[in-house]
């Protein structure tokens, strides 16, 4: 809500400057967003006045304004054309300034030495977009004095006011004035209205039928004849461009400025364009084409609320008018709507024709609907001040009984001072008077009361004032937020704080943290494209995803089903912003449809731990020699393992398309799949211009979790001595490690505590298809020291046993 | 035995040649000139040859010794080389060898250092489905369809009544609604709205929100937990204020501003020339929301607050661009150490 500092003082004869202004109000929650001076970015423009007009030779399009600063006279050309000789305007010299524009020079145009420019009211940063022409000012200003200098209009100062939207009120002059009222505790000066009606009655021009009463509880009107449309006075124009609102013409501009002015909004018809003399509030006929004053056709269903002659739609209620019936220039008489639609669906019918307007978003927002008569006539009394058109006697009111009125609400005193933490007056007389004071400039009737109780019926304009708690609202925010103590908890509860799935959570997030590795935060939704460079199959069941029904971005409108993609492309953004070693995890979730039938079912939500590393480059002196490999990403696994404190894991190999074929695995502990991870693919690499290997890891936090043991199971230190082996052996090359290790352990449980690979040789010396594998095997007992024989005697089992069992042979 | 000390002596030099480091070479000393190596084999040897062989064999083996040891020191400097001098100098000011640790994300350092001050305060942490039924989004909020409150939270839908959640405060009626009071719970999260991109805008960002339930809950005690966690993150000099707000949930609303830290309050393009920076809503928990899980509203009242994590980063390291967030930049992301 655009609005001036002049303009409120009209209204309330309130002390404040313009910046205690800003500040009191920001503390009772009407915040400015932008605050400036009326010509903050105005400077050298002054009064002057056009003493004489011509068109310049070379381009009649364009005129050489004579204009007289008093001391001086100024030629300057001029593109406008609603100005005449004997007109005020504002003229901005050389070396002057405008908002846009540094320094204002003089310039040739069309072989004539302009000296300046006539300002409009958009190059005065006074309207949006293009004015029409220039600012035509008030007669009689001084000639030749700075604009700034210029009483009210210059020392004004323009406010952006962020109204809350169940405020509605706040939006008007009279609102504002009235909260304004309310802190300063002067009065409020509502505007007077003196009306003088003909002897013609209404009901002879115009009959008004509501035929959708649900939807439009309360419907007022006047009718003004004889009166001629034409440009405003300056005081009209100059109020509406302070509340940021384009002038037209007298009667469009007293319809805006009495809605500005009240919150009530209003709009006139051609009365001679209502056909049969006859308005029907009435919902549209299904496919219904009406065009709107915007010039564009629309096609109207039955939920949309029309305004009607005998014959069409003349308006669509409470959001525009219609083409055949505006106020026109040659417009004599006019119909005054004044109305009160239903909100919901005037919101419902905004959001069909996705169209705002200053009147649907009071409507859709909640208006008085008790200030329809008080607006109407106020808009009459001006029209009949300023045109010399004929009121006719009478004022069409046709309301419902259903119309809404303020419901009454008990208040408890001791309930207000609960609420807000602190005693707001010395006793509980003093208190009662604080509240009775605030509920008067609230305009609340006081229907019951005692010591500690009142029953009250808020205002018709506070339709959000509707339980004990908003009362209470409106005594704090007068009694002021910031004189509220500041206390802690009173009493002590006790919450379980972080559950254990939160813990390991940020258990895993510190883990791989401590790799090294950088955690990155990827949007949830992604494009379903990234499945076909994945490399994913047409019935692969990541594909399967929770589709938005309205995404924003094309390229973000499904849920993503892995972390992968997301990783993927932020290793992508690195590498082409030049990143050499890139270590990266996400954490987050997931989403799968469910198939239950129910339409209320949540999709499923899983928590995935997603990383990858990838190294180009040489890096650095040690660097150079890391070589980021499957087992590098391993090695980060291992250690988050280690920290999760799971020990039994199983590498398989696997078969997710998007990693290299036989170069990737599935992660098993018991017997639930935790995780995948390997090579990426060298397709996707490529099409992601990724240069060098990339290596990743996806886990499923929902079956890691259940694995964990809570508790550290402390194991007594070994008394006794270990003895260490190594053994190097010739086996088939299909034979994996681990294969080997397990079936090494069973062999002694008791005193062999591990087998530790340390060398793998392929070469001429070993027959093909085969491998030398060198490890060390490391034995102790519990419960005594071991011999070499002893331990010399399994070493020859395990020979014998590998050799049994995979053809193993001792290396030489 | 001569042409095995040849063979010896060929062998070393290849593997010697070969060799990249020290351990490996220390290997190799050991193998061929340790006190159980190859000479000492040989020279052990020694006795079975005939009188006349001895001396040259002898020669031959200390001349291969000799060699050896020489070639293994020539070899031990080169390798040195690489990091020290002729005389065992080091180069002290080389870098250390890489262990630098990873970052956390920086909307993941306000979530841990905001659950950690609430923690403190006996919140407990709560979380819940990104994806949300409607009725808990909204409905159960005081937030019924065709409410206008609903036009800042535009929303992307998966059905007509399954959205992406638009804030965290669906978990304050889940919780309700399992537990009686009192309850102080925080929950953090992601949260969705159909915001086109700009630099203060994208559809996702983190929310914090927090709920207490209790007998005796009041305005003054939200003022004092959110002046408390104020001091925590933003540090002791910035100054909080309360003003009035409305969000549906809450009656009387509220919104905390705190003063802007690179003008000290008063006034610069980066806080509008108010002096001040908006950073969550809050409120006593409105009666219908109690109503909605059960609750009795004579007898409990409650306080909620919420705010936005990307922008409590932005505000606490001086970020200007929200999308720097989810760019995930590492020259951005390891600035957060």
């Amino acid at each position: 809500m655009q609005i001036s500092y002049n303009l409120l003082k009209e209204y309330v004869d309130f002390d404040f400057s313009p910046e205690e202004l800003s500040k009191h109000l920001s503390m009772r929650g009407i915040v400015s967003e932008r605050t400036r001076a009326v010509f903050g970015e105005v400077e050298g423009v002054f009064i002057g006045k056009i003493i004489e007009l011509k068109s310049l030779a070379s381009n009649s399009s364009l005129s050489i304004c004579t204009v007289d600063l008093k001391n001086k006279k100024l030629e300057v050309v001029c593109g406008a054309k609603n100005m005449k000789i004997g007109d005020f305007v504002p003229i901005v010299i050389e070396g002057g300034s405008l908002p846009g524009i540094r320094v204002v020079e003089g310039k040739e145009i069309h072989g004539f030495y302009s000296q300046g420019m006539i300002c409009s009211a958009s190059e005065l940063g006074l309207e949006k977009g293009k004015s029409s022409g220039v600012l035509i000012l008030e007669h009689n200003l001084p000639l030749g004095e700075d604009i700034k200098n210029i009483g009210e209009i210059g020392n004004d100062v323009i406010y952006d006011f962020e109204i809350f939207s169940n405020r509605p009120d706040l939006m008007s002059i009279i609102g504002l004035a009235r909260e304004i009222s309310l802190l300063s505790g002067k009065p409020l000066r509502p505007p007077e209205i003196s009306l003088k009606e003909a002897e013609e009655k209404i009901n002879d021009s115009i009959l008004v039928e509501v035929e959708a009463e649900d939807l439009c509880p309360r419907y007022a009107g006047r009718v003004i004849k004889g009166l001629k449309v034409e440009e405003s006075p300056f005081w009209l124009r100059w109020k509406l461009l302070l509340l940021g609102i384009r002038p037209i013409n007298n009667i469009v501009d007293i319809t805006n400025f009495v809605m500005m002015e009240t919150g009530q909004p209003l709009h006139a018809f051609d009365l001679n364009f209502i056909h049969g003399r006859k308005i029907i509030i009435r919902r549209a006929y299904p496919g219904e084409v009406f065009n709107t004053l915007d010039g564009v056709e629309r096609v109207l269903i039955t939920d949309n609320l029309v305004i009607a002659d005998c014959d069409r739609p003349i308006a669509l209620a409470g959001v525009m008018g219609g083409e055949n019936s505006e106020i026109k220039d040659e417009t004599k008489d006019v119909f005054l709507e004044s109305a009160y639609f239903e909100p919901i669906n005037n919101r419902r019918t905004n959001r069909y024709f996705a169209m705002r307007t200053d009147a649907s978003n009071r409507f859709e927002k909640g208006i008085d609907p008790f200030g329809q008569v008080f607006a109407v006539n106020r808009a009459a009394s001006l029209i009949t001040e300023l045109t010399s058109g004929k009121l006719l006697r009478g004022v069409i009111d046709q309301y419902s009984k259903e119309l809404r009125r303020s419901k009454p609400i008990e208040l408890y005193l001791p309930k207000v001072e609960k609420i807000m933490g602190t005693r707001i007056g010395k006793n509980d007389s003093e208190v009662k008077e604080r509240v009775l004071g605030i509920l008067a400039k609230l305009e609340c009737r006081i229907d019951e009361q005692d010591e500690h109780y009142f029953k009250i019926t808020p205002p018709s304009f506070r339709g959000d004032i509707q339980k004990d708690v908003d009362i209470i609202e409106e005594i704090a925010r007068v009694f002021g937020y910031e004189n509220i103590p500041a206390t802690l908890f009173k009493s002590t509860v006790v919450q379980e704080g972080k559950s254990e799935r939160q813990k390991v959570a940020d258990l895993i997030r510190n883990t791989l943290i401590g790799c090294g590795m950088n955690q990155i935060i990827n949007y949830s939704m992604v494009n379903p494209k990234c499945f076909d460079w994945l490399r994913l199959p047409s019935m692969h069941y990541l594909r399967e995803t929770v589709e938005l029904k309205n995404p924003l971005l094309q390229e973000q409108t499904i849920m993503r089903t892995t972390l992968i993609p997301g990783l993927l492309k932020t290793i992508q953004w690195n590498v082409n912003h030049s990143a050499e070693r890139i270590k990266l995890f996400e954490m987050g979730r997931v989403y799968f449809p469910q198939n239950q039938a129910s339409k209320v079912s949540l999709p499923l939500e899983k928590l995935m731990i997603t990383g990858g590393i990838t190294k180009i480059g040489r890096g650095n002196i040690w660097e150079k020699t890391e070589d980021w490999n499957l087992f590098y990403l391993k090695g980060i696994l291992d250690a988050l393992f280690d920290s999760l404190r799971l020990r039994d894991i199983d590498y398989i190999q696997g078969d997710m398309p998007f990693f290299q074929l036989e170069k990737n695995g599935v992660i098993k502990s018991q017997s639930n799949i935790i995780g995948i991870f390997g090579e990426l693919h060298k397709d996707i690499g490529n099409f992601l211009d990724i240069p060098g290997d990339v290596f990743i890891f996806e886990l499923d936090f929902a079956e890691l979790f259940p694995l964990l043991k809570r508790e550290i199971i402390f194991q007594p230190l070994p008394k006794y001595p270990y003895i260490h082996r190594d053994m190097a052996i010739v086996i088939s090359e299909n034979i994996d490690f681990a294969k080997i290790k397990k079936e090494i352990l069973k062999i002694r449980p008791d005193i062999i505590k591990s087998v530790e690979i340390f060398d793998i040789f392929r070469g001429k010396q070993i027959e093909a298809g085969s491998k030398s594998i060198a490890f060390t095997i490391v034995f102790q007992a519990n419960d005594r020291t071991l011999t070499d024989i002893e331990v010399d005697k399994v070493m020859e089992n395990v020979t014998i046993r590998l050799n049994t069992l995979f053809e193993a042979n001792l290396r030489r | 035995m001569e042409k095995e000390i040849k063979n010896l002596r060929e062998q070393f030099k290849k593997r010697l040649a070969s060799l990249e480091t020290r351990p490996e070479l220390q290997k190799i000393e050991n193998e061929y000139i340790g006190r159980k190596g190859l000479i000492a084999q040989m020279l052990k040897r020694m006795s079975l040859l005939s009188a006349a062989e001895k001396p040259k064999v002898g020669q031959l083996l200390n001349k291969l010794k000799t060699d050896l040891q020489d070639a293994l020191a020539e070899k031990k400097k080169e390798l040195a080389k690489g990091i020290s001098g002729e005389q065992g100098y080091i180069d002290i000011t080389l870098p250390g060898q890489n262990f630098s640790r990873g970052t956390m994300h920086p909307v993941e350092l306000i979530l841990k250092e905001t659950k950690n001050i609430f923690l403190g305060m006996g919140f407990s942490i709560v979380d819940g489905p990104e994806i949300e039924l409607d009725y808990y989004n909204f409905e159960a909020l005081n937030i019924p369809k065709d409410h206008p409150a609903r036009d800042v939270q535009d929303s992307f839908y998966i059905t007509p009544d399954i959205l992406l959640r638009t804030q965290t405060s669906p978990m304050q009626v889940r919780t309700m609604e399992n537990q009686s009071p009192p309850v102080r719970i925080v929950s953090a999260g992601k949260c969705f709205r159909r915001d086109s991109i700009d630099n203060t805008h994208t559809p996702m960002f983190h929310q914090i929100e927090g709920l207490a339930v209790d007998v005796d809950l009041s305005l003054s005690d939200l003022k004092g937990v959110i002046t408390e966690f104020c001091k925590q993150i933003f540090g002791k000099d910035r100054i909080i204020r309360f003003r009035p707000g409305y969000f549906p949930f809450v009656e009387p609303g509220a919104e905390v501003d705190v003063s802007c830290g690179l003008c000290q309050g008063k006034g610069c393009s980066s806080c509008g020339y108010s002096g001040w920076l908006e950073i969550m809503g809050a409120g006593m928990v409105h009666p219908h929301v109690l109503e909605m899980v059960g609750y009795d509203t004579e007898k409990y009242t409650g306080f909620a607050f919420g705010m936005g994590a990307e922008r409590i980063a932005m505000l606490k390291y001086d970020i200007n661009d929200i999308r720097l967030f989810f760019e995930n930049d590492i020259r951005f992301l390891t600035q957060f150490k």
